[in-house]
This record gives structure tokens, C-alpha cells and sequence, in this order.
């Protein structure tokens, strides 16, 4: 196959997809940043008093001189990161029902039939599948909280402007914003690299489920977390499945701290996380690897069921 | 004359269920073939196979290739219609040809555009907005426009009106089938594309009872109409059905001297409705 080809084949694999959960993909965030700028503008445009609280610690600073300037920098950078946590928890969800229903639903529908009398290989089906999910739609979402930030601090350079707060100029932190961007899409991936076995988990099922996906995705791991907690008196398993959701962050900084995404950040967090060396332990751990091996066997069998379906 | 499917041994179970059963086949290229039986004969089964769309025991070539292990390549060669409205419901008519054009290298969009300029099909709405009758057309004028040695439909008239049926296999012979083709067809409604047909396979069982060319069939097969004095005649000869009405007795023949026939009454064409049914009931017989 020359580059060519390879590439039209790539763009129209990854439309479908696109096309398939533009809903989810694409509809849902836009609805989120159009509604929490609207929001923002009214909130304005009526009550003055909300959006003087909501900066009174940076007007606080400002007074106190300008040799506060990191820390005005560093309140204008919590606020961007506060702001886009209602899309950060859209994008579990997205991500949970359209893997689980990424091998099902054309089964149902029969529009299998007609996927697979197209030159596509399983493999190049469920990769692009895999890769929507986890990497094209994480990057349309990080579009739209650009757009929601961006917007927001116009609004309210707009705002102090026109209430005569002195040096709207101190909101506008370019600096702030990339390291903010930087920190959402660091964490993300670094979440979904541990994740991997769970969505492999979910393509697994959703090749496999003759009905009910949600139930088979769910049944079976919690009643081996019950037949763990009963027999043993242990929860491994349960822990070891909660590792690969949010407490990535436990295993690196050693003490109770969580990396951005689905859980809350303090500001020590946001500023003093570094990601390297997060992402090195990552790739020099045994334990992911073990997860990935894991995640591995899980896509190879949804490959597997794919293959014999008709 | 090359062969587009060589099968030998073909044999697929469902647990105990024996859907096919030992199925030896070939079918050259530029051929229409109707395979014909009735539900659950094992007609799916067997085109799945050939699609590879299911695993299956025996040796099987299509086009030269192991379909249970290159699907990919084997579609760049082969079109199907399994079923009707397996077109993705949510995808927009544009969208499904944006699609196929771009995975499909023999692909073109200039003439599925033109076949559907002679529809009512709308490029602009969803395949879900459309009726039945148009997912059929769009379906058709994608895989009419790929450029493929092997069409297989499977059903895929089912549920269209009379109307539609006959426009359907008209557009295919016309503007579709070459003798660099080979199509693939089943169907229930027999009648209908018995002329378009040049082999025909019967299934029964998941067995395969009969594969010859159509016109082979209706030279060998025959009706004899004649009265109580011929009837015992008849039955000598040993015929495949025998039915009796308004006095007079009809039997059906395999394979009989029509010569022979002519002097024991009237002797009648069969259509391949009736060439099934007499073949599948006389072997129970």
C-alpha cells in the first residue's frame, strides 16, 4: 500500500468514526463550553458582585504590588484548570459507553455486514476504534476547553476593563494557559496509558456481549472483587483495578496526591508535578507493563471475535 | 476457464447443528449463479464462508485466496450485499460514499453518482430517513460501482416491491455484469431471476443436491401430462413426482428421452421454481 492511500484510508476510517460519535465526540463539548461561556457572560453582564469575589484574591495581590506577579500568574492558572474540569469529566464517560459500544452496536444493527464487505482488516478497524476513543476525541475536547479558557479570560478582561478595576492586562497569562494545556493533555495520556487494560477490557466485551454490554463490562470483574473480599478477605484485585483509575499519581509522589484529571488538584499539584519523571516511572514500572501485557491479550481476543462475526 | 471459488469438503457445524455438510463446488468466472433452498438450507452458511465471514472445515479458494485468513485483501475483489439494510443507518448518503472511496481502491464515486441520479435517493439525507427501497439502490449503486470479480447477494431483494425487484436485476445485468464477472445470488423469489441465471445450486440440508448449468436443468428435467391408460407406463420410467388432477396425471422427469415422453402424452418445459420443488420433494419420495 503506497503513503498515499494509506493516508485516505486513515482519514476516511477515523471520519467514520467521528461521524459515528460526533454526539459524543464533538456535540456534548461544544454544548458544555457554549453553555459555561453564556453562563459567564450573564453572570457578568448582570451581577457585578459574583465575578469580583470570584478575582478578589487577585485583586487582593494586585494591590499589594506587583512583585506578586507569580502569584496573580499562578491564581489566573488555577482558575483556567477549574474552568475546564466540567469537560475533564465528560470525557470518562465518552470514552467508557463508546469502547463498550464500539464492537456491539453495528452488530445489532446488522451495519456489520457491511463494514466487513470493505478492504479493512480487523486490526485496522479496531485501532482506529481504539484510537478515536482515546486520542482523537481527548484532542477535540482539549480544542474546545482552549476555546472555553481563551474565552473566558477575554470576558473577563472585558469586564474589569469596563468596571474600571485597574489592569485588566494582569488576566491575560499566555504562560499559564500552555503550562495549563500542557498539564491536561500530560495527565490524560499518562491516565490512559494505565488505563489501557480497562479499555481493552471494554473492546473485549463489546466483541463479545450478545446483549447488554453495560452488564457483562460490570459483572464480571465486580464478582471477582466479591469473590476475592469473601474467600480471601483481600481486595487486590479491587485495588490493584482502582490503580489503574485515578491513583497513578499515589504511586509516584508518595504521599496523597492526585494528577489533574478525574481528581481534585490543589495548587501544589498543578505547579509541581512533573510529568517526566512521571512518565519514565510509568514506562519503567512492572506493573504497567503487566497491564499493558494484560491489555494486550484483551485486544487480541476482541480481534479474535471479530474476525468470526457475521 | 478459470474457476472465481474452488470448494471441496466444505463443512461448517453450529455445536450438533450440521449447516453444511461435506460441499464440493466450483464456480467459474463469468457466470451468474442462483443458489437456491429453503430456509436454513445452509445458503448463508456457505456464502459466509465464501465471504469470510465465518470459519468453516474443508478446502476453500476464492480467487486464489484462503478467505477465513485474507478477508482484507479478498474484498478488494469481491462485493457483497448480505441482507438488506446493513447500510450504517446513521451515516448520511454522501458520507457512505465518502467512506467507500476512501478504503476502497477500486471504488468510483463518478459512477455511483451517476447510478443515483437516476434514483430518488438524496444525497444530503441520512440512510436511516431513507425508504427501503432506497437503501437497496444506494447499497446497489455502491457495490455496482466497485469494480469487482465476484458480486454476492444474498437476499437482496427481500421485503422490496415487484417494481423494485425487477429494476434491480434489469440494472444488473445491464449495467454491471461482464464475463470478467461472476455474480452470486439468492433469493426466495425463484421466478424472477431464473433468467438472468446461468447455473444453479441447490441446497438441502447443507447439502448440495444438484449443480449444473440452467440450461443443462431445463433439457433434463420435464413435465409429462397424460391420462389413467399411460399412467402405469409413466411410472415405469421412474419419475421424480407424480400428482394427480381433474383425471389426468402429471409427473416430472430427470433426465428422461423427451422422445420417449412424447408418445406417452404431452410433454412440458419446467420452469425453476418448479424443477426445485419437484427435485426436493421427489428425493423424499
Amino acid at each position: 500500500m503506497s503513503g498515499n492511500i494509506a493516508i485516505t484510508k486513515a482519514r476516511a476510517l477515523f471520519t467514520r468514526e467521528f461521524l459515528e460519535h460526533k454526539t459524543a465526540f464533538f456535540t456534548t463539548p461544544l454544548v458544555i463550553t457554549l453553555f459555561m461561556l453564556g453562563a459567564f457572560f450573564l453572570l457578568t453582564a448582570g451581577t457585578a458582585t459574583g465575578i469580583i469575589e470570584w478575582h478578589d484574591d487577585i485583586w487582593e495581590i494586585e494591590r499589594n504590588g506587583m512583585e506578586h506577579a507569580d502569584e496573580i500568574a499562578r491564581h489566573v492558572g488555577m482558575a483556567l484548570y477549574a474552568l475546564s474540569l466540567p469537560l475533564q469529566l465528560v470525557l470518562p464517560f465518552v470514552i467508557f459507553f463508546v469502547l463498550l459500544g464500539s464492537l456491539y452496536d453495528d452488530r445489532k444493527d446488522r451495519s456489520i455486514l457491511f463494514w466487513k464487505s470493505m478492504p479493512v482488516s480487523g486490526l485496522e478497524e479496531i485501532g482506529t476504534k481504539l484510537l478515536a476513543t482515546i486520542i482523537m476525541a481527548p484532542l477535540i475536547l482539549f480544542g474546545f476547553i482552549i476555546i472555553l479558557q481563551i474565552g473566558f479570560v477575554i470576558l473577563s478582561m472585558i469586564f474589569t476593563s469596563t468596571v474600571g478595576l485597574p489592569n485588566a492586562g494582569v488576566l491575560w497569562q499566555p504562560g499559564q494557559m500552555f503550562s495549563v494545556w500542557g498539564l491536561l493533555i500530560a495527565s490524560f495520556f499518562l491516565h490512559a496509558l494505565w488505563a489501557l487494560p480497562i479499555f481493552g477490557w471494554l473492546m473485549l466485551v463489546s466483541a463479545y456481549a450478545p446483549k447488554a454490554p453495560l452488564l457483562y463490562a460490570v459483572v464480571p470483574p465486580v464478582a471477582l472483587f466479591a469473590v476475592e473480599g469473601i474467600f480471601f478477605h483481600t481486595a487486590h484485585l479491587a485495588e490493584w483495578f482502582g490503580g489503574r483509575l485515578s491513583s497513578v499519581a499515589v504511586q509516584f509522589n508518595g504521599d496523597d496526591i492526585q494528577l489533574g484529571g478525574f481528581g481534585s488538584l490543589t495548587q501544589r499539584d498543578l505547579f509541581e508535578t512533573d510529568f517526566l519523571d512521571a512518565f519514565t516511572m510509568t514506562f519503567t514500572s512492572g506493573d504497567f507493563w503487566f497491564g499493558t501485557l494484560l491489555a494486550a491479550a484483551f485486544f487480541a481476543g476482541a480481534l479474535y471475535l471479530r474476525k468470526s462475526h457475521a | 476457464m478459470t474457476n472465481v471459488i474452488e470448494a471441496k469438503g466444505l463443512s461448517k457445524s453450529y455445536g450438533a447443528f450440521q449447516a453444511l455438510k461435506n460441499a464440493t463446488f466450483t464456480i467459474p468466472l463469468g457466470r451468474i449463479v442462483g443458489v437456491i433452498g429453503a430456509n436454513g438450507a445452509g445458503k448463508t452458511t456457505m456464502l459466509n464462508s465464501v465471504l469470510g465471514l465465518s470459519s468453516f472445515d474443508g478446502e476453500l479458494s476464492v480467487l486464489g485466496r484462503d478467505p477465513s485468513k485474507d478477508r482484507r485483501n479478498l474484498m478488494e475483489d469481491i462485493s457483497f450485499i448480505s441482507d438488506v439494510a446493513t447500510l450504517p443507518k446513521w451515516m448520511k448518503v454522501k458520507e457512505v460514499l465518502d467512506y467507500v472511496e476512501g478504503v476502497h481502491p477500486k471504488f468510483s464515486r463518478e459512477k455511483a453518482l451517476d447510478y443515483l441520479s437516476r434514483t430518488k435517493v438524496p444525497l444530503t439525507k441520512k440512510v436511516k430517513a431513507l425508504s427501503k427501497g432506497m437503501v437497496v439502490q444506494l447499497h446497489l449503486a455502491v457495490v455496482m460501482s466497485i469494480d469487482a470479480k465476484l458480486l454476492v447477494l444474498d437476499e437482496p431483494t427481500l421485503g422490496l416491491d415487484i417494481i423494485f425487484r425487477k429494476g434491480f436485476y434489469a440494472n444488473l445485468l445491464e449495467d454491471y455484469f461482464d464475463q470478467e464477472r461472476t455474480i452470486i445470488v439468492t433469493t426466495h423469489q425463484v421466478e424472477e431471476i431464473e433468467h438472468i441465471l446461468s447455473d444453479v445450486i441447490f441446497i438441502e440440508d447443507g447439502e448440495i443436491v444438484m449443480d449444473a448449468p440452467l440450461d443443462e436443468l431445463s433439457s433434463s428435467f420435464a413435465e409429462l401430462v397424460t391420462d389413467e391408460a399411460n399412467a402405469a407406463e409413466a411410472r415405469a420410467l421412474r419419475p421424480l413426482t407424480e400428482r394427480k388432477s381433474l383425471g389426468r396425471y402429471a409427473f416430472v422427469f430427470e433426465g428422461v428421452d423427451r422422445g420417449k415422453l412424447k408418445s406417452l402424452g404431452e410433454v412440458r418445459g419446467m420452469g425453476l421454481a418448479d424443477i426445485f420443488v419437484a427435485k426436493m420433494t421427489g428425493e423424499k419420495q
